[in-house]
């Protein structure tokens, strides 16, 4: 009997409950409450996240139980104004807020978002990271994340060509 | 190009730099970047390249191509990944993921050149006539326009927010009518392509008419569907908004569509060479089948030609123009000026 509430037991060996409807929502713990049927009293082992991170991940999932299915498609795809919140625009202000921590914290939550397979939260915190990288010239790139530049100029000049690179490098 | 050439060119200069550097004065320059990199670590900036390959590859494409072509241009690994097809799948799944209609082809070459893929699509989004495979395979939503008058419009299901009556298109010329109101004879409906339309001719697939009613010329919804309009009626290739729900669809915009095509159609005749070659082989075959029923001539649209031709020498735009004239206004900016550099190149 499929009992409301899941253990898990995160990596610094803290025991959590959360609501089947949560847990669900990780492909990663949804395939491991359907490979275990009937035997539900054991909580589910998950090495790779602490508990921090995990109440981060529920946090989300609580916000977002409700959200209809992505493919309520055919209604949405006439509309145009759709269109518009593509690539790194994070619309949900709740979202917004989510997200408006160190970036420590967000590489955990991506890296957790990875692991328990939770799309959309997944997706939020790739949109958040790139908006790092959005609008910047490699120069301010680097800048930002320390990276050194192992390219010469005639590789980049190659490199714009064969991109076909119309802005300009400013 | 390759990576390891890269690194031999690179690798000698540095050192030089930093042998000077112990010598000398100014050590700053090589030091800089190293206490840096300690410092954005203490701020907890984490360079994204050092996440596992995938997970940076699903960062890079939640940007647009632009800012993909800036990223690449970090170093020879940012380099590496901006251009690998995991990346590029992805933006072709972002790019197509609530879009009704890409063409077959292209979506077969997402598997082998993902990024050729990606900008073919768009571009192929622009076309603005129809091959015969196309036109035979959708379901087409009918609606009258308002102009016919009140008696079409009151029997119209779409008018009355029911479910719209459908044409569908057959290879042998049929038409067959479905729906609450199927009109006069609606088993006697044939189709066939017409070479101009008004006057203007345009890409073979870009009019179609059926029996002696007015014909159809076609265009493309922001969601890349079909459209297909005469003065009379709408089609559309993809499941018809209701009433006031999408407003390309509605009478009035529908209208400044089919006046521009009608100026457009014969400009855009050579730019569309190429993607017709690709695209519509069984359409040769269509061609010769039809002959007959293009030699058919509209005689009383002979008369508008002269006002029409007029009209469009006027207007005649810069080959510039045409490109920016692309109903394709959802686009970032630089994806359409991306895409206008590419076909420019194409067409040289």
């Amino acid at each position: 009997m499929a009992s409301e509430s899941i253990s898990v037991t995160t990596s610094d060996d803290q025991t959590i409950q959360l609501s089947r409807k949560h847990a669900q929502m990780s492909q990663t713990i949804n395939s491991m409450l359907e490979d275990s049927v009937g035997a539900d009293q054991e909580a589910i082992p998950l090495p790779n996240v602490s508990s921090e991170v995990l109440k981060k991940v529920i946090d989300w999932c609580t916000h977002h139980e409700n959200d209809p299915a992505p493919v309520e498609k055919v209604k949405k795809l006439n509309k145009k104004r759709e269109y518009k919140a593509k690539n790194s625009t994070i619309s949900d202000e709740w979202d917004k807020n989510f997200v408006n921590a160190e970036l420590r914290v967000i590489v955990d939550i991506l890296l957790a978002a990875n692991y328990l397979d939770v799309k959309g939260l997944f997706e939020l915190m790739c949109k958040h990271i790139a908006n790092e990288l959005k609008g910047k010239t490699p120069d301010q790139i680097r800048e930002r994340f320390g990276i050194q530049d192992d390219l010469t100029e005639e590789d980049k000049a190659a490199m714009r060509k064969a991109w076909g690179a119309t802005k300009n490098d400013s | 190009m390759s990576v390891g050439v890269i690194r031999m060119n690179s690798e000698p200069t540095r050192m030089t730099n930093h042998h000077e550097n112990e010598d000398g004065q100014s050590s700053e320059l090589v030091v800089t970047p190293l206490i840096k990199r300690h410092r954005k670590l203490e701020e907890a900036l984490l360079d994204p390249s050092e996440l596992p390959e995938e997970i940076f590859s699903s960062i890079l494409c939640c940007l647009t191509p632009a800012d993909i072509a800036q990223c690449s241009l970090v170093s020879s690994y940012w380099n590496q990944i901006c251009k690998s097809h995991t990346v590029w799948r992805c933006m072709c799944d972002k790019l197509w993921d609530d879009k009704v209609y890409v063409p077959r082809l292209i979506r077969e070459m997402r598997a082998t050149d993902p990024r050729g893929a990606y900008r073919l699509s768009l571009k192929d989004s622009t076309r603005q006539y129809i091959t015969v495979e196309e036109l035979t395979t959708f379901e087409w939503c009918f609606r009258f326009k308002a102009n016919p008058g009140a008696e079409w419009v009151e029997r119209d299901p779409w008018w009355n927010d029911k479910t719209p009556s459908t044409h569908k298109y057959y290879p042998n010329g049929e038409v067959k009518i479905t729906g609450d109101f199927t009109g006069i004879h609606p088993n006697e409906r044939r189709w066939r392509w017409i070479p101009r339309m008004g006057g203007k001719e345009g890409p073979h697939g870009s009019f179609v008419q059926i029996n002696h009613f007015p014909p159809y010329v076609f265009s493309r919804h922001p969601n890349w569907g079909f459209i297909q309009q005469s003065v009379a009626a709408v089609l559309t290739s993809f499941p018809m908004p209701s009433k006031g729900e999408c407003p390309e669809l509605e009478d009035d915009a529908l209208e400044a569509i089919y006046q521009k095509q009608n100026r457009r159609s014969s400009r855009s005749r050579q730019r569309s060479r190429i993607a017709q070659v690709t695209l519509s082989l069984p359409m040769q075959l269509m061609n010769s089948l039809l002959r007959d029923g293009l030699l058919d001539e509209e005689e009383e649209e002979e008369e508008e030609e002269e006002v029409e031709e007029e009209e469009m020498r006027e207007e005649e735009p810069t080959k510039a123009e045409v490109f920016i004239e692309d109903p394709d206004e959802d686009l970032p900016v630089v994806e359409r000026q991306e895409e206008k550099r590419q076909m420019e190149c194409e067409l040289d």
